[in-house]
């Protein structure tokens, strides 16, 4: 699928874990991974959350997150799960087999976070119960 | 503390969680109970290293098929009716595990330790 007739595209490792990362700097109620952090200057940063594996057109990621006290945890979880493999599908082109979700912490929001957590609460309510 | 993890898996990949998660929640629910002595830092902070006591809540959580059991030991600040207070502790508790973990709880035991000087509320906090 990467082969054209007129050369071949690459996708490194490194691309695949940025694009999971940047998916969850999107959905709110999550404590790491925010827009801004210096992870996504400096790249390298990101592979303390994001472990990627690409084997062939098959990615499986895993990906460990902080989440905002208020959010329900399983909820956010799937979402993570859902958008990585979807941007990560959409911009590669690779398959997502698995996104594995860690919840390695709860952290009292700040009055921003708890207000991201509770405007996403339409969010949350339509990826259904669990 | 062991580090243990409540595992669930389904057809997107594996969700893990720390059982730490189950406290950090149980002890943020349990301090929004008016009543109930706060921690004076974040935990493990210098306070605790130097061996001031640090009042707030402290959690042991046990997983039982799917159900979980929690412990807590709190402050209550002088002048608040006790039971009430305790009360109101295992319905946040229980309310938050179950709303935002989305666990059950078999139970919530809540045992007070110690009465406390009623909690100033620091500048810039809250």
């Amino acid at each position: 699928m990467v082969d054209a007739d007129k050369g071949s595209v690459g996708i490194s490792k490194d691309v695949v874990t940025a694009i999971a990362g940047i998916a969850v700097s999107e959905i709110g109620g999550i404590a790491n991974l925010r827009p801004g952090d210096s992870v996504f200057r400096r790249g390298e940063g990101m592979k303390r959350y994001v472990d990627t594996t690409v084997d062939g057109d098959v990615v499986t990621v895993t990906v460990r997150i902080t989440v905002v006290y208020g959010v329900p945890i399983r909820k956010v979880a799937k979402l993570v799960q859902a958008r990585i493999k979807a941007e990560i599908e959409r911009m590669t082109g690779l398959r997502v087999s698995a996104v594995n979700v860690d919840v390695q912490r709860v952290v009292k929001g700040d009055e921003q976070g708890e207000e991201a957590a509770r405007e996403n609460t339409d969010e949350w309510d339509d990826t259904g119960e669990i | 503390m062991a580090e243990r993890r409540i595992e669930i898996v389904d057809d997107d990949g594996r969700i893990t969680m720390a059982e730490e998660v189950i406290a950090s929640i149980a002890r943020i629910a349990a301090e929004k109970v008016d009543g109930v002595g706060h921690s004076s830092g974040s935990p493990g902070g210098l306070m605790s290293i130097f061996g001031v006591e640090d009042v707030a809540p402290t959690i042991k959580t046990e997983l039982v098929n799917e159900q979980v059991r929690l412990e807590l030991k709190i402050a209550v600040e002088y002048g608040y009716p006790v039971h009430a207070v305790a009360r109101g502790v295992q319905q946040n508790v229980e309310r938050d595990i179950e709303r935002l973990v989305g666990l059950s709880v078999s139970s919530v035991d809540v045992n007070v330790k110690k009465v406390v000087p009623p909690h100033t509320h620091d500048a810039g906090k809250k």
